[in-house]
């Protein structure tokens, strides 16, 4: 099953169980169904409640907030996750807030899907991962399945979350399988304490891991050539994912970092200010001393994404970045 | 003049197309802008068009997917001429070079070994590739780091564990010295102690620092034989003659020693130790300096470079010496004692504190410095 079926099967579980699920965005409706497909085939069945709407973000956002508010579960799809920056204020100065604002007397259980990231040559404004810059945001979650859990399910677990959830789709996984095994890998699931997956992967079968790699979202594309490659190379990485990336499962992430000393992070977003960088300094808060090298991150150049094909490669980090940091914290 | 044609980019989602069909048969004369070849995107059927005129050569086959940018055919000035074609990219990929494939983590070793890796790919025999455990077995037979301390002493030991796992030490006498080497382990990643030994009575069973003390001398090799620890090393600063013992007798059951070395201690480029050094806080021991086994510096003791210091000898805190001393074997040091270039200082001798020295000193010799001051009281 691919990632883009296991997101529309899980959609229409979800509409089919509840009732008070919306689904409403830009050109959702059939046969189009969503700029990539995601929706398809749920305006057909479910015509009342999979709404399209005008192109006006803000206001999007703004009415997904009142649905939540009165007890529906709004899922809101934003065409691309560039365009998040116009649902910047309903989200963080309302949907955020209500809750606290009203002394616990509502939430708001809105899920935002999005796709984000680059690599097919959109340009700069609709290739970004600009999910840092919502992470300083509290009380909302940042949800990113990798290819190593069911998106669907995660969609599902994220509609159902009461808190206000971001949803990132990384564009690259829509047309690739999911991933609960992979030749010569050993693949775990383990849920944190809010009941979001976390895939631990690894090339090894016994001992402790070289390297611990943590990463999300569309990086795990490169996840098994990496250890692949990894392992002939006689280094053993084990491979840590959460798909709850803000707030963080820590604890899951400080036990695989112990386990091998030597970290990388890897993320799409732009590689200064961001969520390796954030567990970078948590990590040296927590395991200083346990580390036996300095983490590393691996991000994009901080410029604006190029259109053109070739110069995009070379600012989107890719596997052998993760593979030229893995060489560095052994060293 | 040979122009290439490339497989174009039509739709931005796709990295290939198929290559229908060829409308030009091979080597016939193409005008410009003429359709030569159909494509197939996942969106449309294209048709190409010649970039330029010329004589048409065809090196991809109608059928073929193709990836976006790579040579299919080249257009020539002549029908006769017959272009190079460049290798594609994924051939260009699958041509490296045919030199044998060393693992990073084998690659990781030999730097750290600071061995010549030109020099073992021809001494490694074998497989097709050289894996981390056919530099570990080449080190085992050859002693660690042939390349670069060969001829003179190494620590073994280090080298022979897996790169992940601390050397375990066992810390002869428990005394004051221990407090200072336990210190030092402390800030020291690579190792740390497991036991210590001393033949103080009552002491069995208490710690120091956390360390156990597990026995007496005669604890030694059944602690080894256990595989409590890796390798042993004496703090005893204060007595030569029991420093010399344990290392005889370490020696005769095949226990190897370590150096603790305070990582705050500089050891300059080419200086060669030996075996159960311990080096105490900021130490210095200059370029191509050559330590014996079983040496005690406590801290700030410099010795400089391109000198030489025997076996057993146990140095005060700041001494220091200019270059090109020779130090014999057991000579003890007290505090603050400055040695002139070149001067050799014979072995069994004592030094008092303060001394200055400024020519040799013979075997079996004391020097004692007189310092005249007078203590009087402040009332």
């Amino acid at each position: 099953m691919t990632y883009l079926e296991s997101l529309n099967s899980g959609l229409r579980e979800l509409m089919e169980e509840m009732p008070q699920v919306i689904v409403f965005g830009e050109d959702l409706l059939d046969p189009y169904g969503g700029a990539f497909k995601v929706t398809r085939g749920l305006q057909r069945d479910f015509p009342q409640r999979v709404l399209t709407t005008p192109i006006s973000e803000a206001a999007l956002t703004g009415i997904a907030n009142g649905m939540a508010l009165r007890g529906l579960r709004p899922v809101l799809e934003i065409m691309f996750g560039d365009f998040l920056s116009l649902c910047m204020d309903q989200i963080l100065n309302h949907g955020a807030k209500f809750r606290t604002m009203y002394n616990n007397t509502v939430t708001v259980p809105v899920t935002i899907r999005t796709p984000v990231g680059g690599g097919r040559g959109y340009g700069p404004t609709h290739s970004q991962c600009i999910e840092k810059l919502f992470m300083g945001i509290p009380e909302i979650r940042i949800v990113a399945p990798s290819l190593f859990c069911d998106a669907g399910r995660v969609l599902r677990h994220a509609v159902l979350d009461d808190k206000f959830v971001l949803f990132l789709e990384h564009k690259l996984l829509y047309s690739l399988d999911l991933l609960s095994a992979a030749a010569g890998l050993g693949v775990e699931t383990v849920k944190d304490e809010l009941g979001y997956p976390t895939a631990l992967v690894r090339n090894y079968d016994s001992g402790y891991p070289d390297v611990t790699l943590i990463t999300y979202g569309g990086m795990t594309r490169f996840v098994v050539s990496v250890l692949q490659r990894m392992a002939e190379e006689e280094i053993k990485v084990l491979a840590c994912i959460p798909t709850l990336i803000k707030p963080l499962p820590f604890d899951l992430l400080r036990s695989a970092a112990d386990r091998s000393g030597r970290v990388v992070v890897a993320e799409e977003g732009g590689l200064h200010w961001g969520w390796g960088a954030e567990i970078a300094a948590r990590m040296q808060e927590s395991l200083f001393g346990r580390l036996r090298a300095a983490v590393r991150r691996v991000g994009a150049v901080d410029i604006v994404i190029p259109a053109a094909r070739t110069l995009e490669r070379a600012v989107l980090p890719a596997d052998t970045d993760i593979e030229n940091a893995i060489f560095e914290v052994l060293k | 003049m040979t122009r290439f044609i490339k497989m174009p980019m039509v739709n931005a989602n796709d990295d290939s197309a198929l290559l229908c069909a060829w409308t030009k048969t091979d080597q016939s004369l193409v005008r410009k802008g003429e359709i030569i070849a159909v494509i197939e995107t996942s969106k449309a059927t294209v048709d190409v068009e010649s970039e330029d005129t010329g004589y048409i050569h065809i090196f991809v086959p109608a059928g073929t997917q193709v990836l976006v940018g790579e040579i299919v055919g080249a257009l020539c000035d002549k029908p006769d001429e017959v272009p190079e074609r460049p290798l594609s990219k994924y051939e260009a990929q699958e041509d490296r070079s045919m030199a044998r494939k060393v693992t990073k983590k084998a690659e990781l070793a030999v730097t750290k070994a600071g061995l010549d890796m030109k020099r073992l790919q021809i001494e490694i025999p074998g497989a097709e590739t050289i894996t981390e455990a056919d530099i570990v077995a080449y080190m085992e037979q050859h002693g660690a780091g042939p390349s670069i301390t060969e001829g003179g002493g190494s620590d073994l030991v280090d080298d022979s564990y897996p790169r992940n796992r601390q050397q375990r030490l066992l810390i002869i006498g428990g005394g004051l010295g221990a407090v200072q080497v336990l210190d030092s382990l402390c800030r020291i990643e690579h190792q740390r102690a497991t036991a210590i030994v001393d033949d103080t009575p009552g002491l069995v069973g208490k710690t120091l620092l956390g360390v156990p003390i597990l026995g007496g001398q005669e604890a030694i090799e059944v602690l080894f034989k256990k595989n409590l620890f890796d390798a042993a090393v004496v703090s005893v600063s204060t007595s030569i003659a029991f420093r010399q013992r344990m290392d005889n007798m370490l020696r005769q059951v095949n226990i190897p020693m370590a150096n603790i070395i305070d990582p705050s201690a500089r050891v300059q480029r080419n200086a060669v130790l030996g075996v159960g050094n311990v080096i105490l806080a900021y130490c210095h021991i200059g370029a191509c300096t050559s330590i014996g086994n079983g040496n005690f510096f406590s801290p700030y003791v410099d010795v400089e470079h391109h000198c030489n210091v025997g076996d057993f000898c146990t140095f005060g805190p700041g001494v220091m010496m200019s270059s090109l001393v020779k130090i014999g074997a057991r000579v003890k040091f007290g505090t603050g004692i400055f040695i002139e270039p070149e001067l050799v200082v014979g072995s069994d001798s004592i030094i008092g504190s303060g001394a200055i020295l400024t020519r040799d000193i013979p075997h079996n010799s004391i020097v004692k410095t007189k310092i005249n001051y007078s203590i009087r009281s402040r009332a």
